[in-house]
């Protein structure tokens, strides 16, 4: 049972990381409007992530350092201060939109307008932050988040015709009405919902907080090989369950509400519970995860105390910018600004910035001076170099497709 | 800095309303609206007969269909600020505009009913607007 317990860094990263705000929208969105024609960036992402998220884990467990400290010292502090400025205000963006989604999920059990909620979510953020311990708070959103599982018993309840979404995954197309850059900036969300910067380093400061050593590199891959993969078939599912109900009359994915419907339908009012805490789960350990990454990464740049393990006393600084952050985060959603909205873009800005936040990392994770004889593999360094040229076509690609295509409209 | 600040110009304006110069762009404008409604229409059909059948709570259906309402309501009002560039575009105006009008009334008689806790009545409304969603569709059909 501890064993079980001890991969919930993973889990809460994964379900906070992956499937939070962006990815449950996304995929709703992408499974209504392309079928699981786009469920093979899914499988890329979570292959990406899983190779960047051990490497920035291994370089933690290694270096007792999480990645940001060692970026600036590798890289110097102004390459580090480019990678800091774009990560914190994707991250912003992000922020807003998860503390904007738990507040959505409150809305559909209540029916009190979300907006009133905005200010307690981001209260309740910062107290278990305060307060609560790192271990205690990623096994209670990351368990919780599994509650999410009930898409895909929603998806095998709904009958899908399964050889018919096998298809529409293996032989990927652009269907009829939408053009070929349409298909590709969602695309590029896709990927950018899987291979967010915050997950990286939440992932690596988390191991510092947990005290990792070279003695848990193998709990460190069980985190993620079990973590990630886990959060791509959440994904997938549920994507395939806004394809089988959505796509074929022609319904867009616009709002949160919409993205439990198909499970609502197959399920009835107990599958709607499980997704609720679900949402909530998930898109609160998500608000945990990106309100910490902004901490995390300015004091790790700037060289402050930070972490939750030490004293609030003692890493003033650090719990500032945490607050700080979520003040910004809950003023930019309190402008009545579509969350949903918000969370499209920042997909689409986090793929911008995925470059900045990856090639340090392999550069890091790279260097005998630091890793010893834990520097990656050949396969690891091929794998990671091609996922490189990817990452910095996405990111060259995001912005014109974005203006060619009116965000996807 | 000015590199930043054009590309922040082109992606603010790149979600702007554009005019239609022809009746072309305005039948694929009208196309798309009706699509967007017809989409709304069809969630909004869907949880009601969910709720109906006793799967979906009253709060959740609730919010629901308000906000397919308020997505149709959108898309009419983006709709008809377009100038239409013709009498045929007007008379095209007309026809979506009366359709598009039928299907928001329904919107808001099922939110209306919702609230109101009478969701057992929800799948006979939605019934009611087969029909209009049938025309909603054909429009987006015929002008796509």
């Amino acid at each position: 049972m501890k064993k079980v317990l001890q991969v919930t860094l993973g889990i809460l990263t994964a379900i906070g990381g992956f499937v939070d705000i962006g990815d449950l929208v996304a995929n709703a969105l992408v499974g209504a409007r392309f079928g699981m024609s786009l469920a093979w960036v899914v499988i890329v992402g979570v292959i990406g992530i899983c190779l960047y998220a051990e490497m920035s884990g291994r370089v933690a467990a290694v270096t007792g350092r999480a990645v940001f400290d060692l970026v600036r010292e590798r890289m110097g502090p102004r390459t580090a201060l480019l990678n800091l400025v774009a990560s914190n205000l994707v991250n912003l963006l992000t922020l807003a939109a998860e503390v904007a989604g738990v507040a959505l999920a409150l809305q559909l059990a209540t029916s009190v307008s979300y907006l009133l909620f905005v200010p307690l979510v981001a209260f309740l953020v910062w107290f278990v932050i305060w307060r609560m311990p790192f271990e205690q708070m990623e096994r209670m959103f990351g368990l919780a988040g599994l509650a999410l599982l009930v898409f895909a018993v929603g998806l095998w309840q709904l009958g899908p015709d399964w050889g018919s979404l096998a298809h529409q995954a293996v032989h990927p197309s652009v269907r009829s009405g939408e053009g070929h850059p349409t298909y590709w900036y969602y695309a590029i969300a896709l990927f950018g919902a899987a291979m967010t910067p915050y997950e990286v380093f939440f992932f690596s400061s988390g191991a510092v907080e947990e005290k990792w050593t070279k003695k848990d590199l193998n709990l460190e891959r069980a985190n993620v090989y079990i973590g990630f993969p886990l959060g791509g078939l959440l994904s997938l599912a549920i994507a395939a369950t806004t394809a089988v109900v959505f796509l074929p009359r022609g319904i867009a994915v616009d709002h949160l509400s919409q993205v439990a419907l198909p499970t609502v339908m197959a399920l009835g009012k107990v599958g709607l519970a499980f997704l609720i805490v679900g949402f909530v789960a998930a898109t609160f350990g998500a608000a945990l995860e990106t309100t910490l990454s902004s901490g995390y990464a300015v004091s790790q740049y700037l060289g402050w105390q930070w972490g939750k393990l030490v004293r609030p006393r003692d890493a003033a600084r650090f719990h500032a910018v945490v607050l700080v952050s979520l003040i910004l985060g809950v003023m930019l959603i309190l402008t009545t600004l579509d969350p949903i909205k918000v969370t499209e873009y920042s997909l689409v800005f986090s793929a911008v910035a995925l470059p900045l936040t990856y090639f340090p990392i392999l550069v890091v994770a790279n260097d005998p001076g630091y890793m010893k004889d834990k520097v990656n593999s050949g396969l690891s360094n091929a794998l990671a170099t091609g996922y490189l040229i990817v990452i910095t076509v996405v990111a060259l690609a995001a912005i014109p497709l974005m203006i060619a295509t009116k965000a996807g409209a | 800095m000015r590199v930043l600040l054009a590309v922040l110009v082109v992606v603010g304006v790149s979600g702007c309303v554009g005019p239609s110069r022809t009746d072309g762009d305005f039948e694929l404008k009208a196309g798309n609206t009706a699509k967007a409604v017809a989409s709304a229409l069809s969630t909004a059909r869907l949880a009601a007969d969910a709720a109906g059948h006793g799967k979906a709570t009253a709060n959740y259906v609730s919010v629901i269909l308000g906000e397919a309402e308020d997505d149709a309501s959108a898309a009419q009002a983006t709709f008809d600020s377009y100038q239409p560039p013709s009498a045929a575009a007007d008379k095209l105006r007309v026809d979506v505009d009366d359709t598009l009008s039928k299907a928001i009334d329904g919107l808001t008689a099922l939110r209306i009913t919702a609230r109101r806790g009478q969701i057992d009545r929800l799948p006979r409304i939605s019934a009611q607007l087969g029909p209009v969603a049938t025309t909603l569709e054909q429009i987006a059909e015929k002008y796509r």
